[in-house]
């Protein structure tokens, strides 16, 4: 009996792996979600120089796991750190490996500069800075993160169930325990100001989304809202006031609740106010088509594997307009709710939505909350 | 003869099946290509794509290709409702040697995007007011192009003047185009030689092929021939070096593709920027981060980057390729540039680039980026 605990005390303590098998993918999607403990300043200021220099040291990623081009793509929000790694099914095991072993022995640079706008620098170039973070800070700051307990791995494609879970606990990764303090960095709140030549406007709701069936009506929500060329948000910005070329609905994970937005970048900070009130109409007036036409959308998107306009419209994490998009998602519902869904459920669920509760709903959403 | 037939078939059925080729490439007779690929995916990708043979573009008509794009793609009313509220989509994008327009779509709707590729054939009028409006997008569509994008734009205006503006345009030009111009631009680039129209998908090739010649079977052509930039040199930014490349299908080309994909391990955050063209190109190679560094310290007979950089040319021919829409797009484009000029073609001349050959590239490489 004492035997069989020592055993299991050695047993490594792995990260959440959640295979997604899908019938004729001709990729295989990695998303590597890490859920961010609660944390500050320097110290999340560490984190995300920790980050993005770690993938950026990984120049010979592509050559190892991708298609000829970078096939890793890093973004952070202040809830979570995203790597989304899409390769073929030859490649699948060796992608895995090294995004483990990216996220287990990063390449840290020795010293890291903070700059007076709110980024870094790994050279000592900049006449004003912030301070510096050294090695060991930057180290701790990225154990303190990224451990066992805050990773969860998404991955979908062609693969035989188990395949991937197999290969993941074969893997001799040594992962971090989280640790019981925060590393001593000390604190120092700096503002992270982000300099853009065009404005961005947003409409943000956060959406109660318990159930499998409420995430499908706020997918219907933000077709109808922004999603291909029929949508509210094309009518009003592309046609009707015309404010924006880009534009996008997100469902994204923040400060603990789930955030659903639209965004739309413009140079014609002048028009907001006109296009609210403009999609405000629409949405009095939405019909039975307005709710065809997304709920077909979003069959493109879940089904059929056709990306509509818009809805794909700006940054990372936009909803399931893709495959990879759609894997995040997934694994972002899995590691906050438990629980799991399938494209054809979704889809499903849709079709039951109807129009009075869409319109209460983007009611709700332009008006913000 | 008899024998000889006889031969055939005892070897027909010796072999035990007929495999019916998953490619059809028709060359109609007034110049207008259909491309067909058969492959086993959810969805089809129909693509027409419009050469610009016989169009001269300037400074006073930049942009007014794109600005069509915009115009005819929402000129069929209640299409795109038609195909998004069954699952499907219709994309469209204009490059300097191409506008392309896509019906990404569940199989039961190629009729519909069939219907589509008809209706854009014909000669189309729009409005002032649609004018005005589709410029206001171009405008901000610009303001939201990318570094390497800008980068790109800028070196290929350095090296070809004029013949290298970007097919973007801006709210400047755009807004000035009078609608009878834009209907003498629209016939131009639908005349038959401009015109390819490619597919890939589940799609049943010689059906495919019947129904889109009979299409394009009586366009007219006007008989030009495309011609050639010509280019005033290689030229380097602080973002990117760019090099002047001729025709997709040369040795040289190929050599300065491997030696630039070679030389990516050594420029941080890298990208390869490459247009396939006919009639002279820009190959970039740059950096996204805040400056590409100068003096690579790369050494033309390090074999590192001759492996490095076939490989990953090899890979970049094979991601263009994967998909249904991949397919049909390459396909299509290189088609419209010359009916020759096959992918199988290009793997070719990837795999024959021999070491001198690209000594010399890596050279011209080192050169730019000094």
């Amino acid at each position: 009996m004492i035997a069989a605990l020592v055993i299991l005390s050695q047993q490594p303590v792995l990260p959440a792996l959640w295979e997604f098998p899908t019938e004729k993918a001709e990729r295989t999607h990695f998303e590597i979600v890490v859920k961010l403990p609660r944390m500050e300043g320097r110290l999340r200021r560490a984190v995300s120089a920790a980050g993005h220099l770690a993938v950026y040291q990984f120049s010979s990623l592509p050559l190892r796991v991708g298609e000829g081009g970078p096939a890793l793509h890093y973004s952070e929000t202040a809830d979570f750190l995203r790597f989304s790694l899409t390769t073929t099914a030859q490649r699948q095991k060796a992608a895995l490996r090294t995004l483990a072993e990216l996220l287990t022995q990063p390449n840290l640079p020795i010293e890291v500069e903070l700059t007076k706008e709110g980024g870094y620098r790994a050279d000592r170039s900049s006449t004003a800075n912030n301070g510096y973070l050294d090695n060991q800070q930057l180290k701790d700051a990225w154990r303190f993160a990224v451990n066992s307990s805050t990773v969860s791995v998404g991955v979908s494609g062609q693969f035989a169930p188990g395949a991937m879970e197999t290969d993941w606990k074969g893997f001799q990764f040594e992962w971090p325990l989280p640790p019981n303090f925060p590393p001593s960095i000390p604190a120092s709140v700096v503002p992270l100001n982000e300099v853009k030549e065009i404005s961005s406007f947003k409409l943000s709701m956060s959406p109660a989304l318990t159930t499998r069936a409420e995430l499908a009506k706020v997918l219907v929500a933000a077709n109808v809202m922004a999603g291909g060329k029929e949508c509210l948000a094309w009518r009003v910005f592309r046609e009707e006031a015309p404010l924006a070329y880009q534009f996008g609905a997100k469902l994204k994970r923040e400060g603990g609740w789930w955030v659903l937005e639209l965004e739309a970048e413009t140079k014609d900070a002048e028009g907001w106010d006109v296009a609210k009130a403009s999609l405000a109409k629409h949405i009095a007036a939405l019909s039975k088509e307005d709710l065809d036409v997304a709920i077909g959308n979003l069959k493109a998107q879940l089904i059929t594997g056709v990306s509509p306009l818009g809805i794909e419209g700006i940054g990372s994490g936009n909803i399931v307009a893709n495959a990879a998009d759609r894997l995040y998602l997934r694994t972002i519902w899995k590691a906050t709710t438990g629980m799991d869904w399938s494209e054809y459920n979704i889809y499903s669920d849709a079709r039951q939505v109807s129009v009075n509760e869409i319109k209460a709903l983007l009611e709700q959403w332009l008006k913000g909350d | 003869m008899l024998a000889l037939n006889s031969l055939l078939l005892a070897s027909a059925i010796f072999q035990g099946q007929y495999s019916e080729s998953n490619q059809l490439r028709t060359i109609l007779p007034n110049g207008s290509v259909v491309f067909v690929e058969k492959r086993d995916a959810p969805y089809a990708s129909i693509q027409l794509i419009l050469g610009t043979r016989g169009l001269i573009e300037t400074p006073a008509n930049h942009g007014y290709r794109h600005l069509l794009e915009h115009l005819v793609a929402r000129s069929i009313p209640k299409h795109d409702f038609q195909l998004e509220s069954q699952g499907g989509a219709l994309y469209a994008y204009t490059a300097r040697d191409w506008m392309r327009f896509e019906w990404r779509v569940p199989p039961e709707l190629i009729p519909v995007a069939l219907g589509g590729i008809s209706k854009f054939l014909k000669p189309q009028v729009f409005g002032k007011d649609l004018i005005e409006r589709e410029s206001k997008m171009i405008g901000l569509e610009r303001s939201h192009l990318s570094p390497s994008d800008r980068s790109s734009i800028e070196i290929w205006s350095a090296i070809f003047g004029a013949e290298g503006q970007d097919a973007v345009g801006t709210w400047e030009s755009t807004s000035k185009a009078e609608p009878e111009q834009l209907t003498d631009i629209w016939r131009t680039i639908t005349r038959s030689n401009n015109v390819v129209i490619s597919a890939s998908g589940p799609i049943d090739i010689k059906t495919f092929t019947d129904d889109a010649s009979s299409l394009v079977r009586g366009l007219a052509s006007n008989n030009a021939v495309r011609s050639n930039r010509k280019a005033a040199g290689n030229v380097s930014t602080n973002q990117a070096v760019g090099l002047a490349l001729q025709s997709i299908e040369k040795d040289a080309t190929a050599a300065m593709m491997v030696a630039a994909f070679g030389m990516t391990s050594r420029i941080p955050s890298p990208f390869v920027t490459f247009t396939p063209t006919a009639s002279g190109g820009v190959l970039l190679l740059g950096s996204l981060g805040t400056s590409i560094p100068r003096g690579t310290g790369a050494d033309e007979s390090d074999v590192a980057i001759y492996h490095r950089g076939k490989q990953l040319a090899l890979e970049w021919l094979d991601s263009k390729l994967m998909t249904p829409e991949g397919s049909a797009e390459f396909n299509g484009t290189l088609l419209s540039l010359s009916p020759a000029i096959r992918p199988r073609k290009l793997r070719e001349n990837f795999e024959n680039v021999n070491y001198e050959l690209l000594k010399v590239a890596v050279v011209q490489l080192k050169e730019a980026l000094r």
